[in-house]
């Protein structure tokens, strides 16, 4: 009752919620201005048909699926956003998790708008004053307001309403799944424009050469990953057979920041690389080991670790790249841990439908005292559990491999080298880049220094330090074992970190 | 009840699988058109882990516990997904990273001192100068390259002699073309291409993918980006592709 009456003056839409309701009321209209001013002079005025006419001087291919696909985004967003004031106001739980998609996804439309607008006009300045001001708005929002209604007390307290479409009697939440699919799939046009630019169209031009490359790119992921994987399998099917709970609580630091910090260097004494963490660090978590520690662990290790250092000291004999990333990656997991710790304290974030082996926590069918006592029976249990986590990781674990090797066949390094020496805009491109590469915390090292004469430092930095901690590879293997919504929440929150990170460390310390 | 343990079975089928197509990677010698020879330890003892899993699961299967009654509730979709490396590793003939890859990681002539440090690469690079050795072999390929590219100036006028495959783009002029080689820090994800632009007056002669083996004396060229090292060739004839086309 006691912690009730303390929120009671930090609930309601005031303090800083006013400002975000002030967004939030002026975000449709600027979206609907946008519309009117831009887009509907091109159809009413006939520049459609200049634009698309192949005959004509302004013509090129992609005008017309880039204004397309731009008007079809805004129109999603505008549907959305009239949407959130509904949710605002009637103090909806899941108003804070539609606010943070919106903010993120239009950060990333800029991006991609940016790249888009490039790639028809090359001659044109993409850095006028409306980009900046749109540019400075959507990572201002990010960055302030994506983490408020991370921890805000007041936004937990105050958005609690069970408020739904289900509750209009229209159709259940199908319009709210509909209007952010949109908005992907648009997002995803958009993306598939940039690369089919640089004339590498993924369908139209399929050759020989590119089969034959992914073939190559895809068994050999395959190949260099696999014993990492059984690692990982092995690792975790032992502390499950072997540690108890017991044993594990008595290691444990009592105090969450000395517990967090500890957890960040614990990669230097068990150095298992990204295939196997996520393994690991969910059994860790069904083992009692508090969220956060798991996470920091989990992020950490395939950077902080013996192996990974060598690397990065090998690739950039200088030194201070090392240093850098280190820091970083420390800065970022444990602030991970921190964020995760306050906003999502003891809940259980694990997958209900992982239950593929007896996990004393979440599925009850078997008696706690279940392991037999003799030394074979237990080795037997470790190499069942072996082959269960093999099975459950190793599927995910194959898409993220193939998708991976498909991302280095279809899109060019040339294309992304275009925006390489702008200050800003090269972090979340060369993070884009890590997330879609998904090569090993050990290698990844050296493509960032093939890379580094046509990328700004910022950049390589936050390559190196995002590149280990969140891939497409990775993430696919955390999705099978933690729910999305918390997956999802934490990609959230290292991409802004690692972002932070690069730009303060390198472009404004200067160091 | 033989469709109850059927997931059970296709379990250790798919373990015996992986086992088997990593030690025919190892035992043909493919594995060195993916992976780093460091790794080849790794692999083997992967593949006799897959073998005693397989077994495991196997007797397991025969003689169930009760562990295993609601392990193996997962769709029968996944399976599909084990299959498909296996089948690519075991069917589908390998092949080598090609110019095609040189294409999309793009390739970096010039040095990039600003981050590797002038005063640590000067010196280093003296001393490899000095003791200078025109025949250029796999395993001082890698060093050569990255020495080169640091500094080109102090070897101007040696001699080189090295083996690589040819790589044009659209923007050389008629007389460039570039001998390059990927190397392989882990992977070939990690595959960079390294190599020298070539100056020949009968460049045409040699196409894409084609393995050449080139004598020439060292110059330096500039471009927008810096300094890079070219090869005035005076010999270069095609040679049959290596066996082993990368170097580490």
């Amino acid at each position: 009752m006691q912690t009730n009456q303390g929120n009671k003056e930090l609930k309601g839409l005031g303090g800083w919620l006013i400002l975000v309701g002030i967004g939030v009321l002026v975000a449709p209209f600027k979206t609907g201005a946008v519309l009117i001013n831009t887009f509907l002079p091109i159809f009413s005025h006939g520049m459609w048909a200049i634009l698309t006419d192949p005959t004509s001087n302004a013509y090129h291919p992609l005008w017309g699926p880039y204004i397309l696909s731009e008007v079809i985004t805004n129109i999603g967003l505008l549907a959305a956003s009239s949407y959130m004031i509904l949710l605002f106001f009637k103090k909806s739980k899941s108003f804070p998790k539609w606010f943070m998609t919106i903010s993120v996804l239009s950060l990333l439309i800029i991006i991609v708008d940016t790249f888009a607008v490039k790639l028809i006009l090359p001659g044109k300045p993409v850095v006028n004053l409306a980009f900046i001001e749109n540019t400075t708005t959507a990572f201002v929002t990010c960055l302030i307001w994506v983490p408020y209604m991370l921890v805000s007390k007041r936004v937990k307290s105050t958005f609690v309403q069970e408020f739904d479409f289900r509750y209009l009697h229209a159709p259940a939440s199908k319009l709210q799944k509909f209007s952010i699919g949109l908005i992907i799939v648009s997002l995803f046009v958009m993306i598939y424009l940039w690369a089919a630019g640089y004339g590498i169209s993924a369908f139209s031009r399929i050759n020989y050469e590119q089969v034959s490359s992914l073939e190559t790119l895809f068994l050999s992921v395959i190949l260099e990953s696999l014993p990492f994987l059984l690692i990982g399998a092995f690792v975790s099917a032992v502390i499950e057979v072997f540690i108890s709970e017991e044993t594990i609580a008595g290691f444990l630091p009592k105090r969450t920041l000395p517990g967090l910090i500890a957890a960040a260097f614990m990669g230097m004494i068990f150095p298992i690389c990204e295939c196997g963490i996520v393994m690991v660090a969910s059994r860790l978590i069904r083992k009692g080991v508090p969220l956060h520690i798991a996470i920091t662990f989990m992020l950490a290790a395939p950077v902080i670790n013996p192996v990974a250092l060598v690397s990065t000291i090998m690739a950039f004999p200088t030194g201070s790249m090392a240093v850098y990333r280190i820091v970083g990656t420390f800065i970022v997991s444990v602030f991970a841990g921190l964020i995760t710790y306050l906003h999502f304290g003891s809940q259980n974030i694990l997958r209900e439908d992982t239950c593929d082996n007896h996990s004393h926590r979440d599925c009850s069918d078997h008696p706690d005292n279940y392991h037999s006592e003799s030394l074979s029976a237990k080795l037997n249990d470790v190499l069942l559990h072996t082959c269960n986590e093999f099975f459950t990781m190793g599927m995910y674990f194959i898409i993220g491999a193939f998708l991976a090797s498909l991302v280095q066949v279809v899109i060019p390094r040339s294309a992304i080298a275009s925006v390489g020496h702008g200050k800003i805009l090269s972090i979340p491109v060369m993070m884009l880049f890590g997330f879609g590469l998904s090569i090993c915390s050990s290698a990844d090292a050296f493509v960032a220094r093939a890379m580094s004469s046509s990328f700004s430092t910022g950049s390589i930095v936050a390559f190196l330090v995002y590149g280990a901690m969140i891939d497409l590879k990775n993430t696919l293997m955390m999705s099978s074992q933690f729910k999305a919504s918390f997956v999802s929440l934490l990609i959230l929150i290292v991409t802004l970190l690692t972002f932070s990170y690069a730009l303060i460390s390198v472009n404004l310390l200067g160091v | 009840m033989v469709f109850a343990k059927l997931p059970g079975l296709i379990r250790a089928l798919l373990l015996f699988g992986f086992g088997y197509f990593l030690m025919h990677v190892v035992s043909s010698g493919d594995v060195l058109l993916y992976i780093h020879p460091r790794f080849i330890l790794g692999i083997k003892i992967s593949y006799c882990f897959f073998y005693a899993l397989a077994l495991v699961q196997f007797i397991n299967t025969l003689n169930p516990q009760e562990i295993l009654h609601h392990e193996l509730k997962r769709g029968w979709g996944m399976y599909v997904i084990f299959i498909v490396p296996l089948v690519i590793g075991l069917l589908v003939p390998p092949k080598a990273l090609s110019s095609y890859m040189v294409n999309q990681k793009g390739i970096n002539l010039t040095n990039n001192q600003q981050v590797s440090g002038r005063s640590v690469g000067s010196a280093m690079v003296h001393n490899y100068a000095a003791n200078w050795k025109p025949v250029i072999t796999d395993n001082t390929f890698m060093y050569a390259m990255y020495m080169l590219a640091l500094q080109p100036q102090s070897f101007v006028d040696k001699n080189i002699d090295f083996v690589g495959f040819v790589y044009k783009d659209k923007e050389f002029r008629k007389n460039q073309l570039v001998v390059a080689r990927f190397a392989i820090t882990c992977c070939t994800a990690d595959a960079q291409v390294l190599g020298l632009m070539c100056l020949y007056n009968n460049a045409d002669a040699f196409a894409k993918d084609d393995w050449v083996r080139v004598k020439g004396i060292i110059k330096t060229e500039h471009d927008l980006t810096g300094t890079y090292p070219t090869v005035e060739v005076t010999s270069i004839k095609k040679v049959p592709p290596l066996k082993m086309p990368y170097v580490f």
